[in-house]
């Protein structure tokens, strides 16, 4: 007893604390058991085992940290592991089926709405775990990716230099490439032009807009003497652009569907007849 | 087999033809005028059969005192499923004394009792007691996880019997031993009892660990469906409840009696509240100490002096 006061004291710290003595009164202790279980060991008798159950350990537990979550509960599971064999083996022995057969279906524990959360939880989880993976690898792939496009786009500009300086090289020097641009039938040594020759059969859509319906000359935003100058503005109209407000508004619209779009582009009637 | 013929004919699928139904219904009819007395073969169901009487009657009260919180609750709940030889009362006055628990037992016909008292509404305390004449154990419990918990993923039958294991420990220590045999005597299901099942794919387990015992209930499972009858290959999953019962005192009546035994280990919460206020109370108490202690401990760290160190200056 002295020495579990002493053990005491050392765990809380070596401060005095308030606590029950000790009291172990063993002769007492054995002889309320042998009251109790009427001095039969449940374990001997297979008659007395099938009527409680209980299997005991052959060996302690060898857990040193209570704290220690993980190793305590492994090693609770290995221990009822094992004794899982022995009770199945004494059951097996004795004729006693205890596993419950597919077909047998009674109420259990739990509910089966309750075992529904239990799944999806467990799906849940090792679907976020799938997810996070999946995560890490794209962003790794994607890193890896833009490296490599990186590299490829540095290459190509890099290429595309060597060949552009070896061309004016050559030019430069005389040399003849045939060898490097076998594919191709262009003539180094004269100037590709820019613009289109007069006649060439490719014209581009603007250019043939502009031959068709004459370049539009837009007015000059500059206010240079041409600009103020400019009277074409006027010819068009009549009663300029704030005279006819009250009244000639039919005569007006008139007037601008008669010398409507263009130069004095004749109507959709006049050129109809014209054709015809 | 002369039955399992008829059973076969009676569900044949009936043929499309109207001549063959009509054939069938006939058939039917004469069926049900020779109904077979056993159809489902119930007579040839060895597991159904019950080969002895109920004699073992154990029947434990558990019940709990005023102000539980949902948590005491639950486990209480959670305990009177895992026994299905349990009765119940509505909850315990404060003020009635404890032996009173003694008649109440008396009239439900009961002679185990599994009383949870709660204090303050945060500390939860199990009386296990035999109760004519046997012993009171007295424990407090920690560390409550109810069987609602969603990760304890297991499941078992309701009302079969569980296996009841126990730790080295429980056939050393003496005391260790009587709660042995009152915790088999409570929590094991007697066999035959009306309300059990028959099959046995779960065991609640006692571990004696840090001066307290710790409760685990494991559902008993084959790895695949083809392990089914191999001890070696099966599985253990965790079902609730999970709870550390501190030993407290054991009481050689019914809720009255001798102290058998008192741990010495044990804190009541009491005393660590006190402990802690009075950690925290006087601060400057708590810097002396703690000065005091800084310099015992350079004390201990000095080196002796070396003659040596003056060998070469």
């Amino acid at each position: 007893e002295g020495e579990a006061e002493e053990e005491l004291m050392a765990m809380k710290g070596g401060r005095p604390v308030r606590h029950q003595p000790a009291i172990s009164n063993e002769a007492a202790l054995q002889l309320k058991l042998q009251q109790l279980t009427n001095g039969a060991d449940p374990e001997d008798d297979d008659k007395a085992w099938l009527d409680c159950l209980v299997v005991t350990a052959p060996e302690p537990l060898g857990v040193e940290d209570a704290e220690d979550d993980l190793k305590r509960e492994l090693a609770f599971y290995n221990q009822a592991l094992s004794a899982v064999k022995v009770a199945q083996g004494r059951m097996d022995r004795l004729g006693i089926p205890y596993r419950r057969p597919d077909d047998y279906f009674a109420e259990m524990t739990k509910s089966d709405k309750h075992m529904e959360r239990v799944k999806r939880k467990i799906i849940g989880e090792q679907e976020s775990i799938k997810a996070a993976d999946e995560r890490r690898k794209q962003r790794t792939a994607k890193k890896f990716g833009k490296a490599v496009q990186v590299a490829k786009m540095q290459e190509r500009a890099q290429q595309k230099k060597r060949s552009i300086a070896e061309v004016t090289n050559a030019r430069k020097k005389g040399i003849k490439l045939d060898n490097k641009f076998d594919g191709f039938d262009i003539g180094i040594d004269e100037p590709a032009s820019k613009r289109h020759a007069s006649g060439s059969a490719v014209v581009s859509k603007r250019e043939r807009a502009d031959q068709r319906f004459g370049k539009k000359q837009r007015k000059d935003k500059r206010n240079s003497a041409e600009s103020s100058g400019d009277m074409s503005y006027f010819n068009g109209r009549r009663g300029g652009k704030g005279g006819g407000k009250g009244k000639g508004a039919g005569g007006r619209g008139g007037e601008g569907r008669g010398r409507a779009g263009g130069r004095g582009r004749p109507g959709k009637e006049a050129r109809r007849k014209a054709r015809a | 087999e002369v039955r399992r013929a008829e059973l076969e004919e009676a569900e044949a699928p009936p043929e499309g033809d109207a001549e063959a139904d009509a054939d069938a219904e006939e058939a039917n009819n004469e069926e049900e005028e020779v109904a077979p007395s056993d159809p489902y073969l119930l007579a040839d169901a060895a597991y159904i059969q019950k080969d002895t009487r109920w004699r073992n009657k154990q029947r434990t009260l558990v019940f709990c005192s005023r102000g539980v919180n949902y948590r005491f609750r639950h486990l209480a709940e959670d305990i009177k499923k895992l026994l299905p030889h349990h009765k119940t009362e509505p909850k315990f006055e404060k003020s009635s004394k404890l032996h009173e628990i003694n008649e109440v037992c008396e009239l439900k016909s009961c002679n185990n009792v599994v009383f949870f008292e709660s204090r303050k509404g945060e500390d939860l305390y199990m009386w296990v007691a035999r109760v004519p004449y046997g012993p009171t154990l007295k424990f407090q419990v920690h560390n409550i996880h109810t069987t609602g918990e969603v990760r304890l993923a297991g499941n078992c039958l309701l009302g079969s019997r569980p296996v009841l294991y126990f730790d080295k420990a429980f056939s050393d220590i003496s005391y260790l031993k009587l709660m042995k045999g009152l915790l088999t005597q409570a929590f094991s299901t007697p066999r035959n009892h009306p309300k059990s099942k028959p099959f046995h794919d779960h065991m609640m387990c006692f571990y004696y660990l840090d001066k307290k015992i710790w409760v685990r209930h494991y559902q008993i499972a084959p790895e695949t469906p083809s392990n089914e009858n191999d001890p070696e290959r099966q599985v253990l999953t965790e079902i609730g409840p999970r709870f550390v019962l501190d030993p407290i005192r054991i009481l050689a009546g019914s809720f009255s009696g001798q102290t058998l035994y008192a741990n010495a280990f044990y804190m009541s919460p009491t005393a660590l509240r006190v402990q802690a206020k009075k950690l925290l109370k006087s601060p400057y108490k708590r810097r002396l100490e703690v000065k005091e202690e800084r310099r015992q401990r350079e004390k201990a760290a000095e080196f002796p002096e070396d003659p040596l160190d003056e060998a070469f200056i």
